[in-house]
């Protein structure tokens, strides 16, 4: 099958082309997802080198349930992100008790230029923000604010009702902003101009 | 407004929501080139091995004739050959009169030896 081909196709498809040993489609799956389920971790873990664990454990399950995979009944990406909220979690529980300032903050691979520092700073702080907030919480806001996804999903992912996500990323949001604050000025936002 | 009043101001949602924008794109939450290579490499090695379908017993007699084009030729020729038998056309000896014509042979030497008395035993006894 040509690569372009693959781009047209439903992850749950790929999933399929697979299973029956299409190497191209290990790499077409890899390069949609990883990017994914690596910066949901890393984003919620607040270090590279766990969030690197995190997936390609994520990914590794995928692989070994391709197989058993049955179309249509689940949406890939959903399921993969539930697998990584849970491995973070678990994560997360093992660290408990480790200070906000021994969490490593994600920072670029490659090196800032001066005009990147402020771009760099404002993720670092918002990062430093994400880390202060309840575990759920912080899962549901990346997941509705950075990562995109809609209520329902989140609440697919997370096992909660709509709702309560609604309720997660309200109070998450308001938490993030007054966690922010000290910020402000050195962001760039002391007007709040943007 | 002093600093410290500024403090304690919350960021605008508006801002935030910016700032969860650039967070959207950021370049620090990709994954390196090495780990995508670790991921592929774990895909490849989970891979199931592409199936090889076994062909039936009755797909590789109908090959080795040459496919339905044989197979077809074999019944054809089959069915041919069942009907002449069955059926011969006029001048063909039939199967039963080819089997009678070595019978027949059989039957004139039983007829020799009544008819003349000659028999290879008997002579060679009479020549000793």
């Amino acid at each position: 099958m040509p690569l372009d081909a693959y781009t047209d196709l439903a992850d749950d498809a790929l999933l399929a082309q697979y299973s029956k040993g299409d190497a191209a489609a290990a790499r077409a799956l890899t390069a949609r997802l990883t990017p994914r389920v690596f910066g949901h971790a890393v984003r919620v873990l607040g270090d590279r080198a766990e969030a690197e664990d995190v997936a390609q454990d994520a990914m590794m399950r995928l692989w070994k349930v391709a197989p058993d995979w049955r179309m249509g009944e689940a949406k890939v990406s959903t399921w993969l992100y539930r697998v990584t909220a849970n491995l973070c979690t678990d994560r997360l529980r093992r660290k408990r008790g480790v200070g906000l300032d021994e969490v490593d903050e994600p920072h670029d691979p490659s090196p800032s230029v001066t005009d990147q520092l402020q771009t760099r700073e404002r993720m670092d702080a918002l990062q430093a923000g994400l880390q202060t907030l309840p575990e759920r919480q912080r899962q549901a806001v990346i997941l509705r604010h950075i990562e995109g996804l809609a209520n329902p999903e989140i609440a697919e992912i997370l096992e909660i009702s709509t709702e309560a996500v609604e309720s997660l990323t309200a109070r998450g949001k308001r938490a993030l902003a007054q966690a922010l604050a000290p910020a402000r000025e050195k962001l760039g936002y002391e007007d709040d101009s943007i | 407004m002093t600093a410290s009043d500024k403090d304690t101001v919350d960021l605008d949602m508006n801002a935030l929501d910016a700032l969860f924008a650039q967070a959207t794109n950021d370049v620090g939450a990709q994954p390196s080139e090495a780990f995508m290579t670790r991921v592929v490499t774990d895909a490849l090695a989970q891979q199931p091995m592409p199936q090889i379908v076994q062909p039936s017993l009755w797909a590789q007699i109908t090959a080795m004739v040459g496919g339905w084009q044989g197979m077809g030729g074999l019944v054809a020729a089959t069915c041919a050959g069942f009907w002449i038998g069955v059926n011969p056309p006029e001048g063909l000896p039939t199967q039963f009169e080819t089997f009678l014509g070595s019978e027949t042979s059989i039957s004139l030497l039983e007829d020799g030896i009544e008819d003349t008395g000659m028999f290879g035993f008997g002579w060679d006894m009479e020549e000793g």
